[in-house]
């Protein structure tokens, strides 16, 4: 397939090898994280989830919002966001615009509820800059840690962002070298794995790996690392050239149809009414609820749903807030459709998976461990060609350091969240149980007399970790089983069953340890 | 043309001429420096000029939502090409070229 000279053959092997080599560990680190948090909402639901019939934003929401909207400070009413918790809970934040003095910059102000759906029981309450307070937005430290770690490695803001930006691109750099190295792609989509366990058997489990998730590949680090540069470098540096550096001109221009200014008092049309209308015009869940100027005549009430059967664009409708009636499908972004807001628009449900509901996030978690393994294993090729020399040889044992101590780590947060979750401040030990975790696992690794005795031991301590948790959940105070059949609420069941299926597996699998053995031998 | 845009000329030509000499004597050097601070340059430049001549399309928004969206390929693709471009010093070239141009429209627009 390839045409090109020996040349450019080498140098692109160079850029394949050497971006894996040298950011190959955090690239696996953001993989695998990211896999767990296309499971976000599982996740959520597993840790700090309660029981509920319906989600909460399915149930009618008007008559809590109008009392929840008489206890906060009326300045606070020029925004009110809304989402589901993890149980029968809504999150309702009435906000304004105010600088914030942490940062410098415009920031959203104001007062967080988060109210029982049903009942309309104000279980919090929280008032600031809220999105510095993630434990007021957030039900679950554990799927927050996970989130974050993914997201910008845990590192402060827009630091992280960046890292994680040029991690995609270096994955980008990594995805095109290696298709243009191809030189019998079709024919590698089925390569056969050469026995022995050779160097050349771990190849051909690499290119195989690595060709059917190359389009997944590319999609992810495209996507990865526009999400990251966006906020960091791409709006910024356009806000200073086409906006004079004002960025709420910007943001104005690009998110917010302009509304003829009317502060007239005037009372919200009956919100249960205008979600009831968006849900018979757009079949997917409700995920968002914003209602912009609330009390006045120029309202605006935007309902975000899931992507439609068959579509992969998210959905927004428009409606008069005053008037309750529905104005239009809002594109993603700007007054009209356009190229530009659906490619923007697909940017979010092409990275994060869940275009299709569960069935398209099974297949991105299948296709995220599918590139866990193409990263760890072109690391191992690497190291193995080197084997001998001391410094890859001590590099191929903090490959196998990280590949089985950043699962464990992150078994290691979980126990922590649960752990802390009756007495202690979990979005403190979450992040602290996973650095124990992740000590624990060096200096295991360190420890083990050699490669071939690593694999035992992780399998045992990720197979005890994976076992305990459920126990470990239950005993927290979680939802049984019984409550979890009774009421019908899978998420808890799946997970508890999954970790419990994976510790077993962990346990019993020995088998490849002494596969490693021999590759280390080799 | 005056004598004064002959004297540009000359001198531009001048340095062109005394930078080939150098990509030519340090090509590994020179390739890391056009893939990496010279591809970069070139697509910050790229997407801070594309408002400028990019139309805004139906939604008004195209000129600025392209150049964000794009961000990862206007880096792969002078990434790339810095690395598979044979001829060195007619990548440099190309690469000047872009980012100058570019810096330039910008800096017309915003003076």
């Amino acid at each position: 397939m390839s045409r090109l000279s020996q040349a450019q053959l080498r140098r692109l092997t160079a850029i394949h090898g050497w971006s894996g080599i040298t950011l190959g560990l955090l690239l696996y680190t953001v993989i695998a994280t990211g896999t767990a948090a296309v499971f976000g909402g599982e996740i959520g639901r597993w840790s700090a989830g309660g029981i509920r019939a319906a989600d909460p934003l399915e149930v009618p929401i008007d008559a809590r919002i109008r009392a929840a909207a008489t206890q906060v400070d009326p300045s606070h009413l020029d925004d009110i966001a809304i989402w589901a918790g993890e149980g029968r809970d809504i999150y309702a934040f009435f906000h304004t615009q105010a600088e914030n003095p942490g940062t410098g910059a415009p920031d959203d102000l104001g007062t967080i509820l988060r109210l029982d759906a049903t009942s309309g029981e104000v279980f919090e309450r929280n008032e600031g800059f809220i999105w510095d307070q993630p434990a007021a937005w957030d039900g679950s430290a554990l799927r927050r840690f996970l989130v974050d770690l993914h997201v910008q490695l845990y590192m402060p803001t827009p630091w992280g962002l960046i890292v994680t930006g040029i991690l995609g691109l270096a994955m980008m750099a990594a995805v095109i070298s290696g298709l243009l190295m191809h030189r019998h792609l079709l024919r590698d989509l089925f390569v056969a794995e050469r026995p022995g366990w050779r160097l050349v058997s771990a190849r051909d489990r690499h290119v195989l790996a690595a060709s059917w998730s190359l389009p997944f590949a590319f999609v992810l680090a495209f996507t990865g690392s526009f999400l990251s540069f966006a906020s960091t470098v791409g709006f910024p540096l356009l806000a200073s050239i086409a906006f004079g550096g004002d960025d709420e001109a910007m943001s104005a221009a690009l998110f917010e149809p302009p509304v003829a200014e009317d502060a007239t008092p005037a009372p919200l049309a009956d919100l249960d009414a205008i979600l009831a209308d968006s849900r018979a015009r757009a079949p997917g869940h409700v995920t968002f609820v914003e209602i912009a100027r609330f009390g006045r005549a120029d309202a605006r009430v935007h309902v975000w749903h899931d992507p439609a059967a068959g579509g992969v664009l998210y959905v927004t409708n428009l409606y008069d807030g005053a008037a309750g009636t529905f104005l239009g499908r809002q594109p993603q972004v700007g007054a009209a459709p356009s190229v530009g807001g659906t490619l923007y628009g697909l940017m979010y449900p092409l990275h994060f998976g869940h275009f299709a509901g569960i069935a398209s996030r099974i297949v991105w978690g299948a296709l995220g461990v599918a590139l866990c393994f193409v990263t760890l294993s072109g690391l191992h090729l690497w190291t193995r060609r080197r084997a001998g020399a001391a410094v890859w040889d001590g590099f191929a044992r903090s490959v196998d350091i990280v590949a089985w101590g950043l699962p464990l780590a992150m078994l290691a947060a979980a126990w922590g969240f649960l752990l802390s979750v009756p007495a202690a401040d979990p979005f403190v030990w979450t992040p602290r149980s996973f650095v124990a975790g992740a000590a624990a696992a060096i200096i295991v690794g360190i420890a083990a007399p050699d490669r071939g005795s690593l694999l035992p031991r992780y399998r045992r301590l990720l197979g005890m970790a994976c076992l305990g948790l459920p126990i470990l959940r239950l005993a927290a105070g979680g939802m049984s089983w019984a409550d979890a059949i009774l009421h019908r609420q899978p998420d808890v069941l799946t997970v508890d069953i999954l970790l419990l299926l994976a510790g077993i597996w962990f346990l019993r699998r020995r088998r490849r340890a002494g596969r490693l053995a021999l590759e280390a031998a080799e | 043309m005056t004598a004064r845009h002959t004297g540009a000329f000359v001198a531009a030509r001048r340095i062109g001429g005394a930078l080939g000499g150098v990509i030519v004597a340090y090509p590994r050097a020179a390739r890391w420096f056009l893939a990496g601070p010279a591809a970069l340059l070139a697509s910050l430049a790229t997407m801070a000029a594309m408002p400028l001549w990019l139309p805004a399309g139906a939604g008004g928004v195209d000129d600025i939502v392209l150049a964000v969206v794009l961000t990862p390929l206007l880096w792969a693709v002078p990434f790339f090409y810095a690395c598979l471009e044979p001829e060195l010093p007619r990548c440099a070239a190309m690469l000047a070229g872009l980012t100058l141009g570019q810096a330039l429209l910008v800096a017309v627009a915003m003076g």
